[in-house]
Order: C-alpha cells, then sequence, then structure tokens
C-alpha cells in the first residue's frame, strides 16, 4: 500500500540512476516516490563492476561530468561518515597489445590531457613496476592516478537511508502498468496491482527498461540492453597497484564497429576489466553481448572471460573464482546517456542510458536532474544529452 | 559434447539414493561429488538413526553409508570423486571441474541437485579466533580423521547437531564445558539430549556468548543470558574456561547451482530459508532439473535419503523408464515412507513447512516449464 496519493515526482526504478535522483530531488524539498519492479540491486546497478574510471570517457561532456560525479562521490564519502562506501582511488591502467592500439592511445590520452585528464603513457618497464604480474604480451599502458571506485550496494543503501530520512517512499516489488495524463496536467502512474498515485513529475530511471516507460506514454527512447558478464574472485592480496583494463575495453566501447570490422571472432564483445574490490575480492569481466534480455550467465562468456584473465595474468590460475554475475548494460545509439525532459510530454523526464557509466555519472545524473525538474538554469552543453535528440528518427521510422 | 541420461550432483545420502533408483529404473547414471570420498555425511554419523524398521532405525549413519555405497557399486554407477560443479546451463548443460584441472561440459536429460547444506555462523566478538568453528566440522574431524579439535569445548546451540556432536566430542575424549541455547527452551531429541545430560555437561537455556577471548586462540568465552527480546540481561555474564566454540546454530540450504540454473525460489523460514521450488515430485521450476535432500530444505539424512530416491524414480519415470502405473504406485509407497518421517512434535511442522512449498505455484504441472 502506498500511503498517499500525490508527490511531486514519482521515480520509476530504484537502480543506482533512479536513487540519485530520488535523494537530489529529496534534497530539494521534493516529496518524492521510487517505484521498482524488482528488488533492491536486483537490475544493473547490482550486477557490475565498481568503477569511477575517468580514463574511458571520451573528452566532451562525458568526460566532465565524470570529473563532477567524482567530486560528488568525495564529497559523500566526506558528509556519509557513517556509511562504508569501500570508495578507494586505487588509480587505473589500460594495458596496451599491439602497435596498432598504441598509436590509437597515443592520441585518445593526448586528447583526454587537452581536457583537463591526469593520463600518461607508460612503456614496457615502468608498467611493469605497477604491474608486475601481467604477462609480456603488453607492450604499454596508460596510466591515471584519478581512477577511483566505490561500491554500488554501499551507495545505493546510502541513498535509500537519506531518501526515507527527508520522507520520500520507496516500493520494491511495485511495477508499473500504466502511465497517463491527467486533465490537471498532472500524472497518474498506475501500478500492476491496481494502485493510482498522481505526481507532476515522472522521472524514467529504468536503465535497459527505459524503453518499456517511454512506450507508455508514447515516447521514443532507444536504449538496448547489452549484457556483461564478469566472475569474482575469491579474496586474495594485491595483485599489482591499480586496477586494470585492455584497450580493447576501449575499443569497444567507444568503437564497437572497429572491433566488428576487425572480426575479433568471440561475438560476445570480450574485453578485460579488473578492479579490486575494498574486500580483496577481483570483479573480472566483461562482454558486451546483443542477448536481449537473457540475463542467464552463459559457459561460452564465462570460459572465455576466465581463460583471458588467466592469459593476461597468468598468476590468476592460482586463484578461485567464487562467483560470477551479468547485468544489462543500457546502451543508446550514440553513446551519450539520455537527461532531460520529453518535449512533447511534459514533466516526464527520462535518466537513463549510462551503459557501462552508470555508477560513475551516478551522483552528477542525479544532480542535474532535480535541477532540471526545478527549473534552475542549466549550460547549454547539456541539450547533447536530451531525449529529444532521437525524435527525428522515429519520425522517419513512423 | 558427453551426455548422460541423468546427472546427479552430490554423492551424500540424497544423491547416492537418487543414483540408485535412477539406475535401478535403468538409466545411465552419473554421480559427481566435489570430495575425495562419496557419502557426504553419513560417514561420520556413527550414532543410531530413529525411526522404523523400514527407516532403517538402530543402524548407524555410517553402516548406511557402506550399504549405499555397495548398492551402487553393484549397479556400476559412474562416480566422479574430486570434480566440483560450477554452474548448469540451458537447463540441461553441467560444467565440471575435475580434479582441480580439467574443464568438461556435459548434456544431461535430467539432473538432480543433491548439494545438501552449509552450517551458519553466529557472529561474536571474537568469533574469528582460531578454535572457532561449525559442530559439523568438529564432527568431521573427530569421526573421520580423528583428531581431537580442542580439549575444552564449548557447544552453542541445543538442536540434535548441538547434542549428538557433544555426545561424540565426550567419547572422543574432550570434555564438553556446556551447551549454550539461545532459546528459552532446550531443541533436540529427548534420547540424545538425556544422554549428554547424564554425563554431568551444564546445559544453559536463554544463554548466547557475548565474547571468545584469547591472544592467538579461543583461551576462554563469555555468556550472557538474554530476556525474551533477546538483549542481554546486565549482570549475567559468566566467564568459562574453553579452547574451542562449536557453532551448531542451523543449516542453510545450498541452493546456488539450482538459482544459477534458474530455479524459481521459495521462502520457508522452517526449513532454511530459500529453498528452490519443488512440487512432491521433487521436480523444480526447470523441466529438467530435480532436487533432493538438504538443498530442498533441512531436514535429516533418513529424509534425504527418500527424496533421493524419489527425485530418481521421479527423473527415471519422466523419461520413460518407469511405466506410469508403476511409477505412481513406487511414489506413493516413497511419499507415505517421507509422510512417517514427518509425523510427531517436529515432524508435523516440516510436513506442513513441505506442503506449503509445494502448492506456492499452485498446480504443480502449471509450475513447471
Amino acid at each position: 500500500m502506498i500511503s498517499r496519493q500525490s508527490f511531486d515526482a514519482v521515480i520509476l526504478g530504484a537502480g543506482i540512476i533512479g536513487l540519485a535522483s530520488a535523494y537530489y530531488l529529496g534534497l530539494r524539498g521534493k516529496k518524492v516516490l521510487v517505484l521498482e519492479a524488482g528488488g533492491f540491486g536486483h537490475g544493473s546497478s547490482g550486477a557490475c563492476d565498481d568503477m569511477i574510471l575517468l580514463q574511458s570517457k571520451k573528452p566532451g561532456i562525458n568526460l566532465q561530468l565524470s570529473f563532477k560525479s567524482l567530486e560528488l562521490y568525495r564529497q559523500m564519502v566526506r558528509d556519509w561518515a557513517d556509511e562504508e562506501l569501500d570508495f578507494l582511488n586505487l588509480g587505473g591502467m589500460i594495458l596496451i597489445q599491439t602497435p596498432e592500439e598504441l598509436t590509437i592511445m597515443e592520441e585518445f590520452v593526448q586528447q583526454q590531457r587537452d581536457n583537463g585528464l591526469d593520463v600518461t603513457i607508460l612503456d614496457k618497464k615502468e608498467m611493469k613496476k605497477y604491474q608486475p604480474f601481467v604477462s609480456d604480451q603488453f607492450i604499454a599502458s596508460t596510466y591515471s592516478s584519478i581512477d577511483s571506485q566505490v561500491s554500488p550496494f554501499a551507495v545505493m543503501r546510502g541513498y535509500l537511508r537519506r531518501i526515507k530520512q527527508v520522507g520520500g517512499l520507496i516500493r520494491f516489488y511495485t511495477p508499473v502498468k500504466g502511465i497517463k495524463r491527467g486533465s490537471s496536467g498532472t500524472w497518474a502512474v498506475e501500478t500492476r496491482s491496481g494502485e493510482t498515485v498522481s505526481s507532476e513529475v515522472v522521472v524514467n530511471a529504468a536503465g535497459a527498461w527505459a524503453g518499456n516507460i517511454g512506450h507508455m506514454v508514447g515516447e521514443y527512447i532507444p536504449i538496448t540492453p547489452k549484457k556483461g558478464q564478469l566472475v569474482i574472485t575469491e579474496k586474495v592480496p594485491p595483485v599489482g597497484k591499480t586496477n586494470l583494463w585492455s584497450a580493447r575495453y576501449m575499443v569497444t566501447k567507444l568503437r564497437p564497429d572497429l572491433v566488428q570490422a576487425e572480426g575479433s571472432g568471440n561475438g560476445i564483445g570480450l574485453s578485460f576489466s579488473f578492479t579490486r574490490t575494498g574486500d580483496g575480492n577481483y570483479l573480472i569481466g566483461s562482454t558486451r553481448e546483443k542477448a536481449g534480455y537473457v540475463k542467464e550467465n552463459s559457459y561460452e562468456a564465462l570460459q572465455a572471460v576466465i581463460r583471458q584473465a588467466v592469459d593476461f595474468i597468468p598468476t590468476l590460475r592460482q586463484v578461485h573464482f567464487i562467483r560470477t554475475i551479468a547485468g544489462f548494460r543500457p546502451a543508446t545509439e550514440d553513446g551519450l546517456f539520455i537527461l532531460g525532459e520529453h518535449a512533447d510530454s511534459p514533466g516526464f523526464f527520462t535518466a537513463a542510458g549510462h551503459e557501462g557509466d552508470g555508477i560513475a555519472l551516478a551522483p552528477i545524473t542525479g544532480k542535474i536532474l532535480s535541477e532540471m525538474v526545478c527549473g534552475d538554469s542549466l549550460g547549454e552543453e547539456l541539450t547533447q544529452l536530451s531525449p529529444n535528440r532521437f525524435q527525428p528518427k522515429e519520425k522517419i521510422h513512423g | 559434447m558427453e551426455k548422460r541420461e541423468v546427472i546427479i550432483v552430490g554423492a551424500g545420502p540424497a544423491g547416492l539414493s537418487a543414483a540408485v533408483e535412477a539406475a535401478t529404473a535403468g538409466c545411465g547414471v552419473l554421480l559427481i561429488d566435489e570430495n575425495s570420498k562419496p557419502g557426504g555425511q553419513l560417514f561420520k554419523q556413527i550414532h543410531k538413526f530413529f525411526g522404523s524398521q523400514e527407516h532403517k532405525a538402530g543402524i548407524r549413519g555410517i553402516d548406511i553409508g557402506k550399504r549405499l555405497l555397495e548398492e551402487a557399486e553393484n549397479l556400476h554407477i559412474e562416480v566422479w570423486l574430486d570434480s566440483e560443479v560450477c554452474g548448469i546451463f540451458d537447463a540441461n548443460k553441467v560444467w565440471v571441474v575435475r580434479n582441480k584441472k580439467e574443464t568438461v561440459l556435459l548434456q544431461g536429460d535430467r539432473i538432480i541437485i543433491a548439494t545438501g547444506a552449509s552450517e551458519n555462523a553466529v557472529h561474536f566478538p571474537g568469533w574469528h579466533l582460531p578454535g572457532v568453528m561449525g559442530a559439523g566440522a568438529a564432527q568431521t574431524m573427530i569421526n573421520i580423521h580423528r583428531v581431537l579439535p580442542g580439549e575444552k569445548v564449548l557447544m552453542v546451540g541445543s538442536g540434535n547437531v548441538g547434542v549428538i556432536v557433544s555426545y561424540q566430542l565426550l567419547q572422543a575424549g574432550a570434555e564438553v564445558v556446556g551447551v549454550i541455547e539461545a532459546a528459552p527452551r532446550l531443541g533436540g531429541y529427548g534420547v540424545h539430549t538425556a544422554k549428554v545430560r547424564r554425563a554431568g555437561v551444564p546445559f544453559f537455556v536463554s544463554h548466547v556468548v557475548a565474547a571468545a577471548e584469547g591472544k592467538d586462540r579461543v583461551e576462554k568465552v563469555r555468556i550472557v543470558q538474554v530476556d525474551p527480546r533477546w538483549n542481554p540481561v546486565p549482570g549475567t555474564e559468566k566467564t568459562l574456561k574453553a579452547d574451542t566454540i562449536c557453532l551448531a546454530t542451523g543449516l542453510t540450504p545450498l541452493t546456488e547451482l539450482a538459482f544459477l540454473a534458474g530455479c524459481e525460489s521459495t521462502y520457508s523460514p522452517v526449513l532454511g530459508g530459500h529453498v528452490p521450488w519443488h512440487n512432491s515430485a521433487m521436480r523444480t521450476s526447470v523441466r529438467h532439473i530435480f532436487i533432493a535432500g538438504d538443498i530442498s530444505g533441512v531436514e535429516e539424512a533418513s529424509t534425504a535419503m527418500e527424496e533421493g530416491r524419489m527425485a530418481g524414480l521421479q527423473a527415471a519415470a519422466s523419461l520413460g523408464h518407469v511405466d506410469e502405473a508403476d511409477a505412481m504406485i513406487r511414489g506413493k509407497a516413497i511419499q507415505a515412507r517421507l509422510d512417517a518421517l514427518r509425523s510427531g512434535l517436529f515432524g508435523e511442522k516440516r510436513k506442513n513447512a513441505k506442503e506449503s512449498i509445494f502448492s506456492a505455484m499452485g498446480n504443480s504441472n502449471n509450475g513447471a516449464r
């Protein structure tokens, strides 16, 4: 039972993006209700790695917002003294295998440096100082001291508690059946169990499922699920000093066309990410698969992830892999997430489509969303993220 | 990919019984266990079982284990030991790592998961010290490896595991300095409890561990009385000298494989928590997959064996090895034995819990996918 009937904002989705949005709206004094179809952490935010990776961001709005988001995380660590957020600043390195990758990465690193990111290229000898366990097949790497990480579960729990403290409501296992525009201009959100609440604002933070929510109000939101599978190791002593990614991870993420053209052959978008959690387990990934909404782990993908890990870091042969996870990265066509109000549906906002950057970008997404809802004047550059950028294409197809 | 008709994960009482039943019906069976020896927990159960004649009452667990192994050998059942099952994919593919070396992917027409349960831990200051262990671990040490875990033992939990292991520790030459129970009354069968009491072991009801203390291992333990709301009562702390604390604080079904395979779950506090939903034929929501024993709800070795037989029979029947009428008659006989095991003061609760699992998905046939 939902104890009141009307809200300032109803947020659909209690993943990290929905919770961040509800948290920042609550700080602005809004009465919020969060509706989640599943349970706590059942979606992508509970089945991903923990990185706040700046090196992977394209220079431009994603990188700018990542800087701001990292600052919000640092503030969170200071302000939420009672939460163990497992925030770590281990730095990150991107491992480079071929001269072609090196050329691409040198250019990419230069662009990032021009945009204010502290990142360098290390030669093999320097790389080995940080990462004595990586295989000899790598010829160089990048290094940035700024790459960080945080426990998504801990952040979500922290948001949850604070949303409740300011009177916000959260209902799990409460999928939405329909959203209609009432005569007074407010939205009527009906749950599958038949309850209806009204709200000035609806925030679609349904991640990989945001398209379905958009459909309920006749809005086209081109977000598709890409399955990412990871394996988790037992707790082990540190393997190297920083977290790791492969240059292929960057290419898979930034230039999926290149990976396909090159015929990587695996068909599962395999790339390498290697991050140490606060407890000493390693999260090792990952794949990017077009598998619809089939969430099960697959034998082939797990084998590929594990083989690659042992190939890249041979000492992992001695380590037990204790768990596996799979989650849907909500991907857009242009690699930018969606944040803003739909022009044809005033009061209906979308904050979704972060693909692999949801954890990194959650605080800044929530903060900007709250500013948009409150009608603050915001920078022109945010129009790049507007959901309305997809409208013309829909009409062509329509 | 190699194929087997029936692949059974776990060679404890449930898995062995399932293997024997399925192989007797004519199925090609592969039985897989991660340990170096089959038998699960049976071989450390040196006490006599309860129940009626047909439940092997009066026979020690270890002897029941030997008989089951003989039956399995006579049926030439294929057994892979030192083999870990790491996942089940597409409802019928089983990923096995053999001898920590070789990865094998097998296809099974039917899979029976009989992975048992794991011991629960309770947390208190000092719980990480060497000397704190599961009661089952202590039982393995004394009855299988013939090693005494310590000289002065405090048992936490007065259920059957707590009192049986206490008695066996006494037999093995340890001193049991006490059995503590958080609830206001004792939990185990009277017969087992009385044997421990007659040996002079003090029992403390409404008591919990306040802290274990010691430098490099447990040296002493502070216990404290709790009120009906489980809050410590000031002034009731006692310090006992002990080098070992055994935790007999319940078991949790080992459900990971079933859930990885996509089996729907249901919650049963009486039977140990989340268990895969199953019907009375031990079939889960994934059609190819059956379960048996503690994974389907924590009970006893005797019920585990009957559930194993049921799963083995029904898996064989679903493959056409047993004709329908025959399967029904034999299934009813097994069900009758299970009902008998689930009667009485303790049994009735488990029977009701089991029945609410069966009905959790409405009509069992519609529940299967």
